[in-house]
């Protein structure tokens, strides 16, 4: 096997482009074991580490942009980005694993618990990609496919992450559990994104997504609809758990049954409408 | 002065082995490295049952860097290991295969790696069976016969009066059906072995294991070499827990085949997987109770069946067994009893010792129990147990009576003396966290007592600079063993703990001891230690006696001196003492044994004397419940236990600790799932074992009822406090949610769907 550290973008492709069957690498705390356990066997390894675009926090014009092999544990520790999605960070594996796995690699593994997955899709993150044929800009809600499925096609690299101004503002909460405390997958996991029309006390804006309930993390758009406009209620969040629980589709599986899944998933929904709530009274 | 406390035994004490330990410049058996050395791995059956046609060497012998291919037909000796009667496993399986994990063929290559990769390419012709997969299937009279003598492994009864009689005069019965699950050991150190042949037909094994002897034994047999020609070296081992016993003899044999094979040294190191897959398990249990009390709480009747699901083979099932049988009644005074265990073959991996070894699982049902009778009797947990707690001269269930030593009553009392405090605590937020209080008392047999017979050797050398030498044959796996021989050899002899260094475990210059099990290390290891010290100290006063021109019983040995009882600045440094000692022919090297009494009893009803000791313990444990996500917080835990004596409290809370996190683990977090006799979560993303943030908030309270059967009065602790915690941690949920639950573990998921269910 081929192990090759480009320094550009363009060395990357150019890299993937003369192999036949290439895989990118970043921190490889999942790709490692897909290797090992044989579900790829790749001639070749683009480690994409070493590239100083693809690195860091970055306050732009359109917002902040992450680079897609900036390490989780950065993101955990940053002081500019929305709490979504550093609560999210902060949960992923042991401090070994987010010192090595990157933003990126949890999001092109694709698995429906990524824990920064549901927070990106409620921040309506952007994903740019770049491959021979150019650059794309893909709303996170619609790059995942399926259980370890992107939208990225073959040796396109994913090279940032973006979250708009507009996402910035309003407040954001990050719920997850798993069968124990710390270093668990979780069982479910939900991220909340909203912004409230402060002197009406109505919900202006609102993004939800809830992970571990479906074979993609899943944006509640049901939910979402009919909260957007409304007076934060006990009983209009209550009719909102309603609508979330009809829209996901969770399994039983190893990991958890459905009934517990659902359960879980309208506990922390409702746990962070009261908790937004709260925060826009406060 | 004479007569002045001890500053070694009963003070807390570092491990002696602590610092090169967490430095990392202990090396575990995988660390190890030798010229040529190849590696092992092994082919597994992948399915659970099936007739073994044909296994392919071809395609995998080509592989570049491959070695060799061994499979059951090239093994030299009988294709068999296994710990005790009825010894029923092979090396690699034959004809047949009896749980998926099983090996059937092992690799030998120039890397792990292409040994790994070419395993996958060997071609097994596997014709399936319809495997056996549960405890009821298996005892069906149409079942498929796992082996040739039917699925039952081992079934015992315990009868001690008359449990119908008994059940007559009773004004309350409770009754009820408990489980708990297969519970993976999760050491921090997979099992590794690594074999160097020596050209002369010797072979040294190092390995991560617990019961060094057993191995020699096995690769002697298996090998068919006299055993005296293969050493064993019990390298660092990190935690065994009862789990590398069967194991490691499997691996060492199968290594030390291999190394014969090619005369290159070979190592064997486990993946994760296959430590879950193909290694013993906790056995998963079934357990009735029927419970039969007075109005007063007086217990007068209690019958137990217990099934025990002990996997393919019968590896320590036999004891395990025995072992539910005289623990099941609990720590109780109770007339009447009827046990009957029963360990049964099915087609999954297969069960054998594990920390606690069947005590937990009958202690949380019985613990169970003791709630479920205080409720109907209205009474205080606490007290009931206190009424029917056993005393000094009371009779076990086999009918035993401890003279001494019988601490429990001192353990609820100091329970009781602290959980006003604890519950008087304020409540946060009761809306949404269930607060609740969970007890539970328990004993634990140590010393192999009724499972065979118990003897220890241990050397203890003086040198002629008064340094001492200590050598036991029993395993430290971190549990801190080697820490209290040096402790115990260290008071004997007057000297500090630096001037004592205890022999890692090598079978060429350490007795044999039998297996590092049955918490016995410092109770019959301890002793054995105490003696041979004794023996040497007896020269070293002899000979101090003569230099001081004094009576022998005039000299005591302390602070690295011989000196005078009356004045102890009369002194004379002990290596002058050891020096002198040697050139008059004073021997300053002992081998003493340490043998316990042997287990006297009726082999029909289990009545008689089984143990030399029982550790008895109470635990309290509050916790809250997140009645909106099943989440569970231990708020406080307190583990009290009769120990006899703590030679090292330290090490004491170490183990307290450590053992009763393994209880939460087993009541709360851990699973063994199988569909279809596969193991579903053989890794630690999906089998929850605890982490740091589990820790519990453990308090060691200990009790030392003096025991005379142990060095100092000690009786050991490694074990008890995993059933304790377990069974507290039921009762504690319990009590918050107003449901019984009886299956371990409670998960977060359980306990969220029973709350739902109940509303």
């Amino acid at each position: 096997m081929n192990y090759f550290f480009p320094s550009t973008v363009e060395e990357a492709l150019g890299l993937a482009s003369g192999a036949s069957n290439p895989k990118y690498i970043a921190g490889g705390t999942d790709l490692s074991l897909q290797i090992r356990d044989g579900v790829f066997s790749p001639d070749t390894l683009i480690d994409l580490t070493c590239i100083g675009e693809l690195k860091g926090i970055t306050e732009t014009g359109r917002g902040i942009s992450i680079g897609a092999a900036t390490t989780l544990s950065e993101v955990a520790d940053s002081e500019v980005l929305p709490s979504t999605l550093i609560r999210g960070a902060r949960l992923v594996g042991s401090p070994q694993i987010r010192s090595l796995g990157t933003i990126g690699g949890n999001i092109c593994n694709a698995s429906p618990c990524g824990d920064t997955l549901t927070p990106i899709i409620a921040l309506g993150a952007i994903l740019r990609t770049v491959s021979p044929s150019g650059l794309r800009e893909i709303p996170a809600e619609d790059f995942f496919l399926g259980p370890k499925k992107t939208i990225l096609k073959e040796r396109e690299i994913l090279k940032e992450v973006i979250i708009e101004k507009q996402f910035l503002r309003g407040s954001s909460f990050f719920k997850k559990i798993g069968r124990r405390e710390l270093q668990s997958i979780s069982q479910v996991n939900l991220a909340l994104w909203l912004v409230m029309d402060k002197p009406e006390g109505v919900v202006s804006r609102i993004r939800v997504a809830v992970g571990s309930c479906a074979p993609v993390p899943l944006r509640a758009v049901k939910t979402e609809a009919f909260l957007e406009g409304k007076k934060l209620s006990d009983d209009a969040i209550d009719r909102g758990v309603a609508v979330l629980l009809s829209e996901i589709s969770p399994v039983t599986d190893v990991r958890a049954s459905l009934s517990y899944r659902k359960l879980v998933a309208g506990t922390f929904f409702r746990e962070a409408m009261k908790e937004a709530r709260d925060d826009s009274e406060a | 002065m004479a007569g002045k406390k001890s500053t070694i035994i009963g003070k807390a004490q570092k491990k002696i082995d602590g610092i090169e330990l967490v430095t990392g410049r202990a090396r575990f058996t995988a660390d190890l490295r030798f010229p040529q050395m190849v590696y092992g791995y092994a082919r597994r059956a992948g399915i659970p049952a099936g007739k073994i046609k044909r296994i392919d060497k071809e395609h995998a012998l080509g592989i570049p860097g491959v070695l060799d291919v061994i499979t059951a037909s090239d093994l030299p000796g009988p294709n068999l290991i296994g710990i005790l009667p009825p010894f029923d496993q092979p090396l690699l399986a034959e004809e047949e295969v009896r749980y998926a994990g099983e090996s059937i063929a092992l690799v030998v290559a120039e890397t792990r790696d292409i040994a790994k990769r070419a395993s996958l390419s060997i071609v097994a012709e596997i014709e399936p069976l319809e495997p056996v997969l549960t405890v009821d299937e298996a005892l069906k009279p149409e079942a498929r016969k796992i082996h040739p003598h039917g699925n039952i492994t081992f079934s015992r009864k315990l009868i001690k009066g008359d449990v119908e009689k008994g059940f007559e005069r009773a004004d309350i019965v409770v009754e009820n059906t408990y489980e708990t699950s297969f519970q993976e050991h999760a050491y921090l150190e997979t099992e590794a072995v690594c074999v160097v042949p020596h050209g002369d037909g010797r072979i040294t094994v190092y390995a991560s294991c617990q019961s060094p002897f057993h191995i020699r034994g096995h690769i002697a047999v298996n090998l068919n070499v006299p055993a005296s020609r293969v050493k064993v070296i019990q390298a660092y081992t990190g935690g065994s827990f009862g789990g590398k016993d069967d194991v490691a003899t499997e691996m060492g044999c199968l290594a030390a085949i291999a190394a014969i094979r090619l005369n290159r040294a070979v190592m064997i190191v486990h993946d994760r997987e296959e430590s879950i897959i193909g290694s013993n398990l906790r056995h998963a249990s079934r357990i009735h109770y029927k419970t039969g009390a007075t109005k007063e709480g007086k217990i007068i009747a209690r019958e137990v069946k217990i099934l025990l699901d002990g996997g393919a083979y019968a590896s320590e099932s036999p004891f395990v067994t025995m072992k539910t049988l005289i623990h099941a009644a609990g720590p109780y005074n109770i007339e009447n009893v009827f046990v009957e265990s029963t360990a049964v073959y099915t087609n999954k991996t297969y069960c054998g010792a594990f920390r606690g070894f069947g005590v937990p699982q009958v202690t949380f049902a019985s613990e169970s129990q003791m709630d479920e009778l205080a409720s109907e009797l209205e009474m205080d947990p606490l007290e009931l147990r206190l009424k029917n707690a056993l005393k000094a001269g009371d009779a076990t269930a086999t009918g035993q009576v401890f003279r001494k030593s019988v601490g429990l009553v001192k353990t609820i009392q100091v329970i009781d003396g602290k959980r006003k405090h604890v519950q008087s605590k304020k409540l946060q937020d009761e809306e949404r966290w269930l607060y609740g209080t969970g007890f539970s008392c328990l004993l634990q047999g140590i010393s192999n007592g009724a499972e065979g017979i118990d003897v220890v050797g241990a050397s203890v050398q003086v040198s002629q600079d008064g340094s001492v030498l200590v050598g036991v044959g029993l395993s430290d796996m971190g549990q801190g063993s080697r820490t209290v021989f040096a402790q115990v050899a260290a008071e004997v002899l007057g000297v500090s703990m630096e001037r004592v260094t205890v022999k890692q475990v090598d079978t060429e210059s350490v007795h044999d001891s039998g297996p590092t099990i049955a918490s016995r290390s410092t109770t019959v290891g301890g002793m054995a230690v105490l003696k041979a010290a004794q023996e040497v100290k007896n020269s070293l006063v002899k000979m101090a006696a003569l230099m001081f021109n004094t009576r022998e019983e005039k000299v005591v040995l302390k602070d690295g001196f011989a000196s005078l009882y009356e004045d102890d600045s009369a002194r004379i440094p002990l290596d002058k003492v050891a020096t002198a000692a040697y050139w008059n022919g004073f021997p300053l090297m002992n081998l003493a044994f340490s043998k316990a009494p042997d287990a006297n009893y009726d082999h029909q009803t289990h009545q008689g004397d089984i143990y030399i000791a029982y550790n008895f313990g109470t635990h309290m444990m509050r916790i809250r419940i997140d009645r909106y996500t099943g989440k569970v917080e231990v708020l406080k835990h307190i583990a009290a236990h009769d120990l006899g004596k703590a030679i090292n409290p330290q090490g004491v809370e170490g183990q307290v600790e450590g053992a009763s996190l393994m209880g939460f683990g087993l009541a709360h977090l851990e699973e063994v799932l199988y569909d279809r006799g596969i193991i579903q979560n053989p890794n630690f993303a999906d089998y929850a074992v605890p982490g740091i943030k589990e820790r519990l908030p453990t308090e060691t309270v200990i009790i030392e009822d003096y025991n005379p059967t142990g060095p100092f009065g000690a009786k050991g602790i490694g074990e008890p406090p995993v059933a304790g915690a377990a069974a507290a941690f039921a009762n504690a949920v319990a009590d918050a949610t107003g449901i019984r639950f009886l299956r371990l573990p409670i998960t977060r998921e359980v306990i969220l769907e029973a709350l739902r269910g109940k509303q």
